[in-house]
C-alpha cells in the first residue's frame, strides 16, 4: 500500500531519437530497478521492432522507488514513469497514457531542438493540465546548444528556460536532480476519498497464457486481487485474477490504491473487449460515470494484403487473426481480387502501423506478402440519402449514385529549418495544402500550419520533407474533419480489363497525370510476353493514358539435344516457381512489383 | 488381369505404328538411340559449354575400352532388352567434344559392340560429328569403313574472320575442302553453321549461308549464337567487349535463313534443324529424341532416356549403383518397386489399375495417378546422366565401377513438360498418338491447361488438329514464351482440383 502523496506519475514526451528510452533506462538504474550489469538498451521496449527502430509502439510503464539525493528518504518517493508512444499514428494511445498521470517530462534533444512530434504531445499534455518539466538531453554532445534550444522551447511552449533540467541520458550527468526535481514540482496524485473504485485503461494486450492484461491508473478507491469487474463501455465483465506493478518486471501485489499505475490480469480472451480508454469498475456498481476522453482506434489508412504464393491464404488469416489479439486497432476482412487472389483489406491507424504489421507478418510469420497501394477512407453521401464508407476504389458504386464525395483532411504541424521553409511550402501547396499559420519561434526555424487532404500525406509526405529538408524537417498530423471534394475513380486496365487493385482515386485535378504515371511505370514492371499488352487509365468511360508493352518478336532457344533435355526442364521449374508469383490478368502475367508501382509518386 | 495388361500392349504398338511418318514406324519392338560423348577437344571454342576438354594425350586403347564397357553395362541394366520384345538400335551418334578425334578402329570396335549387344533395325543411321580439321578423304573413308553413314560437319561458317572469332581451328578454304571430302564418301552429310555474331548483316549472313546450300547436303544445322553462362563468350559480351544483334536484328537472320534454305530445297523440321524432304532427311537420332524416344548415355557426361515397360510376364530387374542400388521388379500383378539408397527409400507401387504411389522420405509421400487406364500401365521413365570428368569417368568405368551421376524416375508432369520441350521444337509438333503413348493424357485439354491452350491456337502461335499440337511459324520464333506460358500451371486436371481448393477457400 502505497501513501499516495509520495506518489508521481509522469509521462514521458519526446520526439523520435530525442532520448526518451535511453534516458528512461538511467532512472531505472540510478533508482536500482536495474542492476547496470543486466541493463541492455532501452529497457522498456520488448518488442524487437521497436528496439530496432527505436520507436515505442505501446504504452510502457515502470516503478521507480527514489530515495533523494542523499539517499535518506524513507519511505522513498514512489515515481511512476509512463513511456509514451512517439509516433503520430499513436496519437491516441499517447493521449490514454497521459490521461494517467498529473505531469510529463518532456525530453528535448539538445543538439536538435523542438520537434513537429514534441509540440503536439506536449499541447495534448497541456490540454490535460500536466505540470511538465523539460529535460535537455545530450548535453554531452559537441553539438549540443542548450542556451539556444532553451530559448526555442521557451518561445515555442511558454515554459521559462531557467526551469529546464540539463541532462546526459547517456552518461548520467543531471539524473538525481531531475528525479529530486519530480518530485518538487509534480503534483500528488488526488486521493478522491470517498469515491468508490475506477480505473482508467491506459492500454491493454493479449497474453496467451493470461490472456487481455490491462495496464489501469486507479483513479479513485482500492482494487484487491479477485474482485469482480465490469468496463462501462463494453460492458465486459471479470475478476482481477491478478494485479500488479512493473519493476519494470511484473510484480504482483495485492492491492491497488488511488493514484497508482499497475497491471490487471482478466483472462479475458478478446482484445476488443477491453478498449484502452475505457473505465474499469466494481461489477455490482452501477452509479458511476465513465471517464473521459473513450474513443475506438480509427482506421485512417487501408490496403489489401495477400500472400505471394496464392496457397498461403490460411496462413496469412491465422497471422492476422494472432496479430490482432494484441492490437484492437488492426482491422481486416476477407477481400478476393480477380488479380491477386484471396487476400485480406487492412485498416491500420497511419502508415506506420500498416509497416509495423508488414513487417511482422513477414518476419514473425515468414510469409511473402503483395501489399497493395494504401488508400484512405472515403464518405460518400448517396444520392438515395444515405451514406457509406469505402476503403479502397473498387468499392465505390457508380458516379450516379453518389451526391458528395468526402475525403478527410488533417491539421498538420510542420517544423522546418529556415533555408527549406520555400520547398516545404511548396510541398504542402503541391498537395492541396491551406495554410493557416506561419511563425519563427526561434531565428532559424519556422513552425507552419496547414490543412491538407490526408490522402496527399499517406504515401510519400514524409519522405518527401525529409528530403527536402536535409532530414530536419518534421511534420504532425491531426484529423481535422471530412471535406467534399471533388474525386474521381481513375481505373487501370490491362488489355481492356479492369484491374482493381491498381486502380485509385484522386482528385480530378491530377487524375490525368498520375494516370500517365502509372501506366508508365507499369509499362516498366510488366515483362514483355507473348502478347501486345496494353495498359490503360481511364475515368468513367474515358481512357486518359495508354502505354503499350509490345510482344516478345524473338524468343527460342537455338540448341536443345538429348544431352541439354534435363537442363531445360530444370530451368522451366524454376520459372514456374517465379510464375507462381505472377498474378494472371486475362492473357497477360502481371509481377508482383508491379502492384507497388502505384505507390511511388514522382513529383513535378 | 494379364488380358488386361497385353491389350495395353497392342494398343500402344498400333499407336507407335500409327505414328506414320516416323523412320521407325517399321518398327516391331522399342527402338532407341545410343549417344556416345567423345569429351575431347584440340581447343575449346570461346562459345562452347559442352562437356569438352582439351588434353595433350588420349590413351585411346583405354577409352575403347572403357566405352565398350559402358555399352555392356548399358545393355545389362537400364536399356536391357525385355524377355520378350527384344531392344532395338535405330540410331547411334558420336558426339562430342570431337569424335572425328577417334581413331576409325576404335570407332567400328564401338559399333561392333554395339551390334553384338543388340538388335539392330537395317536402316540404322549412325553419325559422327566432324570438324573440318579433321576431315580429309582418307579420314572420311575410315570413318565409312567403320561403319559410320551419316557425318554431321561442324563448319559454323565459311568466313576467315567469323571463324576466327568463334576461335574456330579451320579457315573457309579447309572448311570447303572437308565437305568436299564428304559429301564424296557419304551420302548424308549435316553442316552446321552459326548466325548473329556481332555485327552481322542479313547479306553477309545470306552470303556465307549460301555457299553452305551450295553444297546441296541432305541436311543443314544453323544456329543463332547463344551466350551460355560460364564461357568466354558470355563473359565477354557481360564486359561490353562485343554485343550480339538485338531481337529485330536476330529476327531478321532467322528469316532469311528460313527463306534462303527453303529456295534451297530444305524444310525446316526442328527450330535450328533444316533436311531435304523434312522428316525424311531428318537426323532420326535427334528426331526420335525430340519425339520422346529413348536414349541410351554412354561416355562421360552423356545423357540417356529409358523407359521400362513391363509385360505380363513378371520380373525385371534394374540395376543401378552409383549412389545405390535401383532395383525395378516387376511381378505379374503389375507392381514395381524402385528403391533408391541415395536419396532414402523410393518406393514406386503400381496397382493394376494404373495408380502409382511414389513415397519419399526427404519429401514425404507423394500420390501420382498414373492415366493410362487403358493404355500400358506399367510404364516408368528413367532420365540418367553419366559424370562429366572424363579422368574421374574412365578412372571409374575401368575398374568396373558405375559412372551414373545422376538418375531420376521422372513424375508425370515432368514426362509431360519434356514431351512439350522437345516435341513441340518438331514442325510436326507432338502427334495424339506420341502424347497418349508417353503421357497418357487421351487430348490436349487434359494435358494442358485448356484456356491458355485455346488462347495460344486463337492468337495464331499453335495449331491444334487432328494430328496433334505444333507451333505456327510465328509461334517457332517465340517457344521459349510459349512452353513457358504452357508449362507454368499443372497439368488440367491438377489444374481443376487446384481451383476447387481456392473455392474451398473462398467459402471460408
Amino acid at each position: 500500500m502505497t501513501d499516495s502523496h509520495r506518489l508521481r506519475n509522469f509521462a514521458i514526451i519526446a520526439h523520435i531519437d530525442h532520448g526518451k528510452s535511453t534516458l528512461a533506462d538511467r532512472f531505472l538504474e540510478v533508482c536500482g530497478a536495474v542492476h547496470p550489469r543486466e541493463a541492455r538498451a532501452q529497457m522498456l521496449d520488448s518488442m524487437d521492432l521497436e528496439r530496432e527502430r527505436g520507436i515505442t509502439i505501446k504504452a510502457r510503464t515502470t516503478r521507480l522507488e527514489w530515495r533523494g539525493r542523499a539517499g535518506d528518504k524513507t519511505p522513498p518517493w514512489i515515481l511512476n514513469l509512463v513511456d509514451t508512444p512517439g509516433h503520430v499514428d499513436f496519437a491516441y494511445e499517447v493521449s490514454r497514457s497521459l490521461a494517467a498521470c498529473e505531469g510529463s517530462l518532456l525530453v528535448v534533444d539538445a543538439s536538435q531542438g523542438v520537434e513537429a512530434q514534441t509540440l503536439a504531445n506536449v499541447y495534448a499534455a497541456i490540454e490535460q493540465d500536466h505540470e511538465i518539466l523539460v529535460a535537455l538531453n545530450k548535453i554531452d554532445l559537441p553539438a549540443a546548444d542548450s542556451l539556444r534550444v532553451a530559448a526555442e522551447i521557451e518561445a515555442v511552449i511558454g515554459l521559462p528556460s531557467d526551469s529546464f533540467f540539463p541532462v546526459s541520458a547517456k552518461t548520467g550527468e543531471g539524473i538525481p536532480a531531475l528525479l529530486d526535481g519530480l518530485v518538487a514540482r509534480l503534483p500528488a496524485p488526488s486521493e478522491r476519498q470517498g469515491e468508490a473504485f475506477k480505473a482508467l485503461v491506459a492500454d491493454s494486450r493479449y497474453d496467451p497464457f493470461l490472456g487481455v492484461v490491462l495496464l489501469v491508473r486507479v483513479v479513485a478507491g482500492r482494487l484487491a486481487t479477485g474482485d469482480r469487474l465490469r468496463f462501462l463501455r463494453t460492458g465486459a465483465t471479470f475478476a482481477a485474477d491478478a494485479i500488479g506493478i512493473f519493476t519494470p518486471e511484473e510484480q504482483a501485489v495485492d492491492t491497488l490504491g488511488a493514484g497508482e499505475i499497475g497491471f490487471v490480469v482478466t483472462g479475458l480472451r478478446k482484445l476488443e473487449e477491453a478498449r484502452v480508454g475505457d473505465t474499469v469498475v466494481f461489477e455490482k456498481d452501477t452509479a458511476s460515470l465513465a471517464l473521459k476522453g473513450f474513443a475506438l482506434p480509427q482506421a485512417v489508412v487501408f490496403c489489401g494484403l495477400f500472400p505471394e504464393d496464392a496457397d498461403l491464404y490460411s496462413k496469412l488469416r491465422d497471422a492476422l487473426a494472432k496479430l490482432a489479439l494484441n492490437d484492437s486497432a488492426l482491422f481486416y476482412e476477407p477481400e478476393s481480387s480477380q488479380a491477386l487472389g484471396f487476400g485480406f483489406r487492412c485498416g491500420f491507424l497511419g502508415l506506420l502501423h500498416l509497416e509495423i504489421v508488414v513487417a511482422r507478418l513477414e518476419r514473425e510469420f515468414a510469409l511473402a506478402l503483395i501489399t497493395t497501394a494504401p488508400s484512405v477512407g472515403y464518405r460518400l453521401l448517396l444520392r438515395d440519402g444515405t451514406s457509406r464508407d469505402i476503403h479502397a476504389a473498387a468499392e465505390l458504386p457508380d458516379v450516379t449514385q453518389i451526391a458528395e464525395f468526402y475525403e478527410p483532411w488533417v491539421r498538420v504541424t510542420l517544423f522546418a529549418p529556415k533555408e527549406s521553409l520555400g520547398a516545404v511550402l511548396a510541398l504542402c501547396e503541391e498537395r492541396r495544402g491551406e495554410r493557416l499559420d506561419l511563425s519563427f519561434p526561434a531565428e532559424n526555424r519556422a513552425v507552419i500550419t496547414y490543412l491538407l487532404p490526408l490522402s496527399e500525406t499517406v504515401f510519400d509526405f514524409h519522405d518527401r520533407l525529409k528530403s527536402l529538408s536535409g532530414g530536419f524537417a518534421s511534420y504532425d498530423s491531426r484529423f481535422e474533419d471530412w471535406r467534399s471534394g471533388d474525386l474521381v475513380k481513375v481505373s487501370i486496365l490491362v488489355n481492356g480489363e479492369v484491374v482493381e487493385a491498381l486502380s485509385f482515386i484522386a482528385p480530378r485535378s491530377s487524375a490525368e497525370r498520375r494516370g500517365r504515371q502509372i501506366c508508365k511505370r507499369l509499362k516498366d514492371e510488366i515483362p514483355r510476353q507473348l502478347y501486345k499488352v496494353a495498359v490503360q487509365a481511364a475515368i468513367g468511360g474515358k481512357v486518359i493514358a495508354r502505354e503499350t508493352v509490345s510482344a516478345l518478336r524473338k524468343d527460342v532457344t537455338a540448341k536443345c539435344y538429348g544431352g541439354d533435355v534435363t537442363r531445360k526442364r530444370k530451368l522451366l521449374e524454376k520459372q514456374k516457381a517465379g510464375k507462381k508469383r505472377m498474378r494472371q490478368v486475362g492473357q497477360v502475367e502481371i509481377p508482383h512489383a508491379a502492384f507497388l508501382a502505384v505507390l511511388r509518386r514522382d513529383e513535378n | 488381369m494379364s488380358q488386361g495388361v497385353s491389350e495395353g500392349m497392342s494398343q500402344s504398338l498400333s499407336a507407335l505404328q500409327s505414328g506414320g511418318a516416323s523412320p521407325l514406324a517399321d518398327a516391331s519392338a522399342p527402338a532407341f538411340g545410343v549417344y556416345l560423348h567423345w569429351p575431347f577437344c584440340a581447343s575449346k571454342c570461346p562459345y562452347c559449354d559442352f562437356n569438352s576438354h582439351v588434353r595433350d594425350a588420349v590413351d585411346t586403347a583405354a577409352w575403347q575400352e572403357a566405352l565398350c564397357a559402358e555399352l555392356e553395362d548399358a545393355a545389362a541394366h537400364l536399356w536391357a532388352n525385355p524377355p520378350d520384345a527384344p531392344r532395338q538400335v535405330a540410331s547411334v551418334f558420336f558426339g562430342g567434344g570431337t569424335p572425328s578425334l577417334m581413331p576409325p578402329e576404335c570407332v567400328a570396335a564401338i559399333l561392333e559392340k554395339v551390334q553384338a549387344l543388340w538388335q539392330s533395325l537395317d536402316a540404322i543411321e549412325i553419325t559422327l560429328e566432324c570438324n573440318p580439321s579433321d576431315l580429309d578423304e582418307a579420314r572420311c573413308r575410315g570413318l565409312r569403313d567403320a561403319g559410320v553413314n551419316r557425318l554431321s560437319i561442324g563448319v559454323q561458317s565459311f568466313d576467315d574472320a567469323v571463324l576466327s572469332f568463334l576461335g574456330r581451328r579451320h579457315d573457309g578454304a579447309q572448311a570447303r575442302a572437308a565437305l568436299t571430302a564428304a559429301c564424296k564418301t557419304f551420302p548424308r552429310v549435316s553442316l552446321d553453321m552459326i548466325y548473329a555474331h556481332p555485327e552481322q548483316s542479313v547479306r553477309a549472313w545470306r552470303e556465307d549461308l549460301h555457299q553452305g546450300l551450295a553444297f546441296a547436303t541432305e541436311h543443314v544445322s544453323a544456329y543463332q549464337l547463344t551466350l551460355e553462362p560460364n564461357t568466354p563468350f558470355y563473359a565477354q559480351a557481360r564486359r561490353g567487349v562485343f554485343s550480339v544483334p538485338g531481337e529485330d536484328a536476330a529476327l531478321a537472320l532467322w528469316n532469311e535463313t528460313q527463306e534462303a534454305t527453303v529456295r534451297a530445297g530444305l524444310v525446316r523440321y526442328e527450330t535450328s534443324n533444316h533436311a531435304r524432304g523434312g522428316v525424311a532427311g531428318a537426323s532420326r537420332h535427334n528426331l526420335e529424341i525430340w519425339r520422346g524416344g529413348d536414349y541410351a548415355a554412354i561416355g562421360p557426361g552423356a545423357h540417356g532416356r529409358t523407359t521400362i515397360e513391363t509385360s505380363a510376364h513378371g520380373r525385371t530387374t534394374i540395376e543401378t549403383s552409383a549412389h545405390g542400388r535401383t532395383t525395378i521388379e516387376t511381378s505379374a500383378h503389375g507392381r514395381t518397386t524402385i528403391e533408391t539408397s541415395a536419396h532414402g527409400r523410393t518406393t514406386i507401387e503400381t496397382s493394376a489399375h494404373g495408380r502409382t504411389t511414389m513415397e519419399t522420405s526427404a519429401h514425404g509421400r507423394t500420390t501420382m495417378e498414373s492415366r493410362r487406364q487403358n493404355e500400358v500401365q506399367d510404364k516408368k521413365r528413367i532420365a540418367v546422366s553419366r559424370i562429366a570428368s572424363p579422368e574421374r569417368w574412365l578412372a571409374l568405368r575401368s575398374t568396373g565401377k558405375d559412372t551414373l551421376s545422376e538418375e531420376q524416375l521422372l513424375s508425370a508432369d515432368e514426362i509431360r513438360d519434356e514431351i512439350f520441350l522437345n516435341g513441340l521444337r518438331l514442325s510436326t509438333g507432338v502427334s495424339r498418338a506420341r502424347l497418349t503413348r508417353e503421357t497418357g493424357y487421351q487430348d490436349f485439354q487434359q494435358a494442358l491447361p485448356a484456356d491458355r491452350l485455346t488462347s495460344l491456337v486463337e492468337s495464331g502461335l499453335l495449331v491444334l488438329d487432328e494430328t496433334g499440337l505444333r507451333t505456327t511459324e510465328a509461334g517457332a520464333v517465340r517457344l521459349n514464351a510459349i512452353l513457358g506460358y504452357l508449362l507454368a500451371l499443372p497439368a488440367g486436371d491438377k489444374k481443376r482440383a487446384q481451383e476447387e481448393q481456392a473455392q474451398e477457400v473462398q467459402g471460408v
